[in-house]
């Protein structure tokens, strides 16, 4: 592919995102609640799109094949049981946001803590640990596009160009019109996601393996150890064991259970979401069996989408090249756009507690920049150590699932369980991963499990020592109101 | 299957754990065939979401 080509598929792909937000731009208003959530009036369809193309970010095209072609089926299973357990929690906890967001108009799922727990400290730890942890995956997405820049020209393009569009078109998105802006934008991008892959797949079938069938059967003739489930067990729990929590420990896609205009909306996002989730992850599986047949006995098992790529035609390959890029663009603004809101929210508005809305609205804005600037500059760096810090961070956001989990089920949960559990159990699962970095030199399974068993003994331990808040029967019961109410 | 309460869902997560590792580690480990750990963990997804589905669809319905 030349520079040519990347620039004119991008030019015309970054036009249309912007148009998007453009006219998303006129319908908001100039409210908290307009910029972060939307007016919480978005539809079923958006709303699935958006917690889709958040959820799913470059990782499926080019690290989840990658693994399918190193691994075999285990990644499909890693990833499914991630798929499994979202569906599972937001059946759980959807409702329980959703009312509890209505009934106290909660911004952030770290302000819903603090107003349980009735310590906002609570919600500034959780921003913090969050913010700490997402800022390396976020940066992951940059990296992406740069090496995707580079690597498709043959180097032509240089990695920085990569990073700073990516950086610069979801940072635009985020803070043009906030989540109205990236949801929209998020619902074009899963679109251009879905379809591309799908496009790609049904290419590979038919024009390398003559057909559906013909396909199957070589795959199990030619790579039969792909289809053995060879990860060791203790890998495959460590690994999916954060990811099963994803839907509740990552803010930017819990942030979501709070957007939906209605239930009718609400119910649409899981359905859409979770049948989304199911054809994409098998698409993105199947594309991992087809290159170990087509392009077999790569080193470096992330080249395989790339190596598939340069064996299709250039309009494909451009295709599937704007939509792995629509997957992190998408993933980076609604972090962002959640990060900006925490930060705001939960950090500064404890120091500044007199700002205005319009105020904590600019300094929103400017937290995005921020954000961006930051992640460019990791991403610049392009540290190796930024793939542990990156793998971190779901095992690091595990230490705010006993403190999610007590906030509706457990009434013995108190201030100091949830602010020590988080703190200390965050530092821990940190240290953790760069000790296993060091000796194992790559990712292993203790961290995440020994970290989050600390961090439940830590809430658990010192919420049954302390008096639990007084308001927290009133807080239960009033979720239960609404939800009464609603028909839940 | 279908229940309201969370004990029954935190109950069903974790028969699925088992599940979901001890049958692909236990029964279909070395079967290098679609039909043993892709088909398996196709199903089981497709029965988590189908009971997702019969969860949901009552939302919004007085009792």
């Amino acid at each position: 592919m030349t520079p040519l080509h990347i620039i004119t598929a991008l030019v015309l792909w970054i036009f249309i995102g912007v148009v998007i937000s453009h006219y998303a731009r006129k319908e908001i208003g100039i409210t908290l609640e307009d910029f972060y959530l939307a007016n919480r009036k978005l539809g079923g369809f958006v709303s699935a799109m958006t917690y889709s193309a958040t959820t799913f970010s470059a990782f499926m095209m080019i690290g989840l094949v990658g693994l399918v072609y190193a691994a075999g089926v285990g990644a499909y299973g890693f990833e499914m049981t991630y798929l499994m357990f979202t569906i599972i929690l937001l059946v759980l906890f959807a409702p329980r946001f959703w009312c509890a967001g209505r009934r106290f108009n909660f911004i952030t799922p770290s302000e819903m803590l603090s107003h349980r727990y009735e310590d906002e400290r609570v919600g500034t730890i959780m921003a913090v640990v969050c913010l700490v942890m997402l800022i390396p995956y976020t940066s992951i997405q940059m990296m992406g596009a740069g090496f995707l820049f580079s690597g498709l020209t043959g180097g032509a393009l240089p990695y920085s160009s990569g990073v700073i569009t990516m950086g610069a078109f979801a940072g635009f998105v985020a803070i043009w019109a906030g989540m109205k802006s990236v949801s929209w934008t998020d619902a074009f991008q899963a679109m251009t996601m879905l379809f591309s892959a799908v496009i790609l797949l049904l290419y590979i079938i038919y024009v390398f393996f003559g057909g559906a069938g013909n396909f199957f059967s070589a795959v199990q003739t030619d790579s039969p150890e792909l289809l053995k489930m060879t990860w060791d067990i203790r890998l495959f729990i460590g690994i999916t064991f954060p990811w099963a929590f994803f839907a509740l420990t990552n803010p930017q896609v819990s942030q979501r259970m709070f957007v939906s205009k209605n239930i009718l909306s609400l119910k649409r996002m899981i359905l859409y979401f979770a049948l989304f989730g199911f054809i994409y992850t098998m698409i993105t599986t199947l594309l991992g069996f087809s290159a170990a047949h087509v392009v077999p006995g790569l080193s470096d098992p992330d080249g395989a989408m790339p190596a598939l790529l340069v064996k299709v035609p250039t309009i494909l390959a451009l295709v599937i090249f704007v939509g792995i890029f629509a997957a992190a663009a998408s993933t980076l603004s609604s972090i962002s756009l959640t990060l900006s809101s925490m930060i705001t929210r939960d950090v500064a508005k404890t120091v500044r507690k007199n700002i205005s809305e319009k105020g904590e609205v600019f300094m929103g804005k400017v937290t995005i920049l921020l954000v961006m600037v930051v992640c460019a500059l990791f991403a610049s760096l392009r540290l190796e150590l930024i793939a542990i810090l990156s793998a971190m961070s779901s095992g690091g956001l595990l230490v705010t699932a006993p403190s999610l989990v007590g906030t509706f089920f457990w009434k013995g949960g108190t201030a100091k369980g949830a602010l020590w559990s988080m703190a200390v159990g965050g530092l821990i699962t940190g240290v953790l991963y760069i000790i296993a970095f060091i000796h194992v030199g790559g990712v292993t399974w203790w961290p995440s499990v020994i970290g989050f068993l600390v961090t439940l003994l830590l809430f658990v331990g010192i919420s049954v020592n302390d008096e639990p808040p007084e308001g927290t029967d009133g807080f239960l019961e009033e979720v239960q109101a609404e939800m009464d109410e609603h028909g839940f | 299957m279908f229940s309201d309460d969370p004990k029954e869902i935190g109950l069903l997560a974790l028969l699925l754990t088992i599940v979901n590792i001890g049958i692909p580690y236990l029964l279909l480990r070395n079967i290098t065939a679609y039909w043993a750990n892709y088909v398996f963990w196709t199903v089981l997804t497709l029965l988590v979401l189908i009971w997702g589905y019969h969860r949901l669809k009552d939302w919004g319905v007085p009792s």
